[in-house]
């Protein structure tokens, strides 16, 4: 590993060694050999020399070459990260809220290396003197690269909910603005999740189970390979729960709504029977041109916090409602449910929420088709025999009645095997 | 520190014929203590200080009648049977030009136990090798038999245009093809600097007198193989080394923090190896801090290098070393061997003169 960095020790070694060879012939075996190498003759000498520090110094050149590379190559991670890996996530959570209260998520979406980390820090550090927990949407791509936010999240791990903000948050490369999962088929889709979950476990150890997609869209195909990857909470606007109720950045003036704006967009939403409020926030929306806080937007941000405390509101994450007592009746996989169990489905029946049947069967293993039109990856919109023949099969481990048909008691079987799948694959 | 030197010189076994003392104008109370020994040393003094040794060793020479002598610093104490393992050297090799003699430290500090391991690693191992490839680097200014026909006849003149006059006389010695032998037994103690900046100091002139010396004697890579061995080795791999050193840390941390484990494990056993052989269990205890050394010794060696070679600066500063009370080890008596071809002569006669200039 420290190759030939002993090259001098070594070789006088060798020459103290050799030298005594010599002694040994000469005294012992009384035999003569030449020691003074000055009767050569002085072009000799030369050769012999030029000879010796050719191949002394491609030695040295070499080893300080391999030295370098071995240095470049081997795995990288400077000191600081490595410091990371040893801190203890402190794990005390603010008291939740009692049954009645309105409830608030606080949704801080790009949370990235780098870019506006140090405004995303600050509302984080505000949210929590306020005792409020708050879900960061990380965009894992090269997160490892700027230690000082992963240094924040390791260390504040019991009051932030990571959740994966897409893997890139980069579309295509035509459309670099359009949601990273707009277009992606099934297989593209794997492929993030897999990238983005790898990086993210290597910054935390929390469960990863939520997932916000770029730009709020996200492919049909994507989204049946959400549960197979253990994401059970989606949070996007259109979906039931987790849906943006409330934005902080108006579109048409270009700057943040005031804090009393938000506050009525969640009031209007409690009082239409929803008892959560899933706020968007943006780190840039508080930056000016150059990447500073702009103080003057930003208090509205520390006012909306303010309104929230003043009226009692609680605030907690995806996951701490998804575990609460008032979610977990009947609220839960809520998110999923409305992927897939809409309606009953039988033979004949086309739609989207076949494809997602055909997805999870496919995904736990009842498979539909080997190839074409029906296999993994491949899944089709139309419920045939083969669809009913692997449902039936998931029925019969399952000891419920093989009817072939999708109900609501299979439905909610399929997705909670889903569930384990998903953990198990996580664990990988 | 004088008395104890001189002392020393007067304590030998084999009786010097001659001590001059060559007193470089220093201001200190030196010459009163010089003035108790009377006659039985010549003590040269210049009326205007010369600031380098390399001159003050050329006057002293001046006055120098013997066949064999030996140079040391006024600060450094002679083993008492330093003259008489030279002496049988001499006699024993009738071509013999040299004795390079072995230094130890004398026991002050953590800096100079630090220090002492690196001396016992270098002597016992590099300088051996030296010896055996027929191309012993450096004669130690404060550790060197000569036979003064060397100066007299015009072989070798005094030059004053390096740090390090020790290694410019040795590199000459060597083109010349002059036989050196290196004696581990012939010991001296000397003083070696007890603050950092001193020890600074005096890396800083060892390695740009090194650096020098390389440039101004590079006709030895050709003349002698066995140089060309010895100090491509060494000096490349010193580059290398210090490169590594400081820039990996950059590059990879971790691979850097690995470099480090290395080099305090083997610290430790060079430690341990010089504990054993110097019978200081200081010097086992120390070693830890050799990790320092190492960095600085490293950067010094750069600084030098860019210094001397690549920046063309010529730099002439003698560096004085704090002097402080060293208490010289007591030493022990060294078995002489009887060599099968040794001869028993009469000591060779000198005659002593007075005149103080």
């Amino acid at each position: 590993m420290t190759p030939l960095l002993g090259l001098t020790a070594v070789f006088c070694l060798c020459i103290i060694v050799v030298r005594n060879i010599y002694i040994f012939f000469e005294r012992v075996l009384r035999i003569s050999i030449p020691r003074s190498i000055t009767g050569f003759y002085s072009k000799q000498r030369k050769l012999l020399s030029v000879f010796i520090i050719g191949s002394v110094s491609s030695l040295i050149v070499v080893s300080g070459v391999y030295m370098f590379y071995l240095a470049a190559t081997k795995p990288h991670s400077n000191v600081a990260y490595v410091s990371t890996l040893f801190m203890e996530d402190s794990c005390t959570p603010f008291f939740l809220p009692a049954a009645d209260q309105k409830i608030a998520i606080l949704r801080l979406d790009d949370v990235q290396a780098f870019s506006w980390s140090d405004i995303a820090k600050q509302m984080m550090d505000d949210a929590f003197t306020h005792k409020y927990p708050v879900v960061a949407g990380v965009i894992p791509y090269r997160i490892r690269e700027d230690i000082s936010i992963v240094r924040y999240l390791k260390s504040h791990s019991c009051h932030v909910e990571l959740a994966m903000h897409g893997y890139t948050h980069a579309g295509s490369d035509y459309e670099p603005n359009e949601g990273e999962f707009a277009f992606v088929d099934s297989v593209e889709a794997r492929r993030r999740f897999e990238e983005g979950i790898k990086e993210l476990q290597k910054i935390t150890t929390q469960n990863l189970i939520s997932f916000i997609p770029p730009r709020n869209v996200m492919s049909d195909e994507a989204k049946a390979e959400l549960l197979p990857y253990g994401f059970r909470i989606l949070s996007m606007i259109g979906t039931s729960i987790y849906d943006v109720d409330a934005s902080t950045w108006d579109f048409t003036d270009q700057k943040p709504y005031r804090a009393e704006e938000t506050f009525t967009a969640c009031e209007e939403h409690w009082n239409s029977g929803d008892s959560t409020c899933v706020i968007m926030l943006h780190p840039q929306d508080y930056a000016k041109e150059d990447g500073t806080i702009d103080a003057d937007r930003y208090s509205q941000y520390t006012s909306l916090l303010k309104l929230l405390s003043e009226n009692n509101i609680g605030v907690l994450t995806f996951k701490q409602y998804e575990e609460s007592p008032w979610a977990k009746s009947d609220r839960s996989h809520l998110e999923m449910r409305s992927m897939l169990l809409t309606r009953e489905l039988k033979i004949g029946d086309t739609g989207n929420d076949v494809r997602y049947l055909q997805k999870f069967l496919n995904t736990l293993g009842y498979t539909i088709r080997i190839s074409g039109t029906g296999s993994l990856g491949r899944e089709g919109d139309y419920f045939g025999e083969a669809t009913a023949r692997a449902l039936r099969a998931f029925q019969h481990d399952e000891g419920v009645e093989e009817t072939g048909v999708l109900d609501t008691q299979t439905g909610t079987l399929l997705l909670e095997r889903l569930n384990v799948h998903g953990d198990d694959l996580r664990s990988e | 520190m004088i008395r104890q030197c001189v002392d020393s010189c007067l304590a030998q076994t084999r009786r010097p014929d001659e001590i001059v003392v060559v007193n470089d104008a220093s201001t200190d109370n030196t010459p009163i203590i010089l003035k108790e020994y009377g006659d039985q040393i010549l003590v040269v003094t210049t009326e205007v200080a010369t600031g380098n040794k390399s001159r003050a060793q050329e006057l002293g020479l001046r006055f120098v009648t013997g066949d064999i002598v030996m140079a040391t610093d006024g600060d450094s104490v002679l083993h008492p049977q330093f003259l008489e393992l030279v002496e049988k050297d001499f006699m024993n090799d009738p071509e013999l030009s040299v004795v390079a003699g072995y230094v130890e430290s004398m026991k002050h500090n953590l800096l100079t136990a630090l220090r002492e391991i690196d001396y016992t690693l270098g002597q016992d191992l590099y300088k051996r090798a030296q010896a055996c490839a027929n191309f012993v680097l450096v004669i130690p200014g404060c550790a060197g038999a000569f036979k003064t026909e060397l100066f007299k006849d015009g072989t070798i003149n005094f030059e004053h245009d390096t740090l390090t006059e020790d290694l410019d006389f040795t590199y000459k010695l060597n083109l010349k093809h002059k036989k050196i032998k290196y004696n581990t037994q012939a010991i001296v103690f000397t003083q070696d600097p007890p603050t950092l900046s001193s020890y600074a100091n005096q890396m800083r002139r060892w390695y740009g007198g090194g650096w020098q010396n390389l440039r101004k004697h590079k006709r030895v890579f050709l003349e002698k193989p066995s140089a060309a061995l010895i100090l491509s080795t060494t000096y490349l791999e010193g580059l290398l080394f210090s490169c590594v050193l400081f820039i990996i840390p950059f590059i990879n941390t971790i691979l850097f923090f690995q470099v480090i484990l290395f080099y305090i494990v083997s610290n430790f056993l060079v430690g341990s190896y010089a504990a054993f052989r110097k019978k200081r269990v200081g010097l086992l205890l120390a070693s830890p801090f050799m990790l320092i050394f190492n960095f600085l010794n490293s950067y010094i060696f750069l600084e030098q290098f860019v210094k001397e070679i690549i920046l063309n600066k010529k730099n002439m500063v003698w560096f004085h070393p704090e002097r402080s009370d060293m208490i010289a080890p007591v030493p022990e008596r060294v078995p002489i061997s009887q060599e099968e071809n040794s001869e028993v002569s009469s000591p060779i006669a000198y005659h002593v003169t007075k005149n103080e200039i």
